[in-house]
């Protein structure tokens, strides 16, 4: 299922993990939609955290409450986005412990702390399977913003 | 007469979807964390999984649903007990 975002979802992403990260620190934001819309992202959240050049973590707290909050909503997270210094990847960090770990949530790391171009070219994304496992998606083909 | 066993049940929430489970109050935590886990499609490192409190308080995963303090009706947090991620 691809994802399907509002406008200005990848230019806010890129704003805030480049404001946040200050080109120093890696950085995370959570796109979330509707429940009851498959694909569908209308926003995005930016969880309190600690980071460093070449880590994060999310403030324990802030997930308990989001994950109510999503239910309050009617929301779900349908993927993370961080920034990692260098080249993007999958490290076996971001394997294991990913925001929610099971089937159709999508990873998505972009390169040298999101300061370069705007575009997902760089990027690489990952789809959680039902096995466990992850596996590589073509961002151009499953991240699409619609009009 | 019929000598059934009373459970009693908890809303689990995971990622903004709810689901309801039974549950004996000697039953283990990790029981019904494996239950939920298997509910919600959580294939991957159960071990790092946990249920949560709304205050934010972790259940023992060897403590009985009753000794770990949860009470009939409660609302609790299925999560991974650390979120984080990086290249390193």
């Amino acid at each position: 299922m691809a994802l399907m975002l509002v406008p200005g979802i990848i230019a806010s992403t890129f704003a805030h993990l480049r404001s946040c990260g200050q080109d120093r620190d890696e950085c995370v934001v959570y796109w979330t939609g509707p429940r009851d819309i498959p694909g569908a992202v209308y926003g995005m959240v930016q969880p309190a955290h600690q980071a460093g050049p070449d880590w994060y973590e999310i403030d324990s707290a802030w997930i308990t409450g989001f994950f109510l909050d999503l239910r309050h909503t009617g929301r779900t997270a349908r993927a993370q986005v961080h920034t990692h210094p260098a080249s993007a990847w999958h490290s076996c960090t971001d394997d294991l412990y990913s925001l929610a770990p099971s089937p159709g949530f999508y990873s998505l790391v972009l390169p040298r702390f999101a300061v370069g171009s705007r575009e997902l070219g760089d990027a690489y994304l990952a789809e959680h399977q039902a096995d466990g496992t992850w596996l590589e998606r073509h961002p151009d083909t499953e991240i699409r913003e619609i009009s | 007469m019929d000598t059934a066993i009373l459970k009693d049940t908890v809303t689990i929430t995971y990622n903004g979807s709810d689901k309801i489970f039974h549950y004996g109050p000697d039953e283990k935590v990790r029981s019904v964390l494996d239950r939920a886990l298997s509910e919600f499609h959580v294939t991957a490192n159960p071990h790092l999984m946990g249920l949560f409190t709304e205050a934010n308080v972790e259940l023992p995963d060897d403590s009985t649903m009753s000794a770990a303090g949860v009470k009939p009706g409660e609302l609790l947090v299925l999560r991974q007990s650390t979120v984080r991620g990086g290249r390193n």
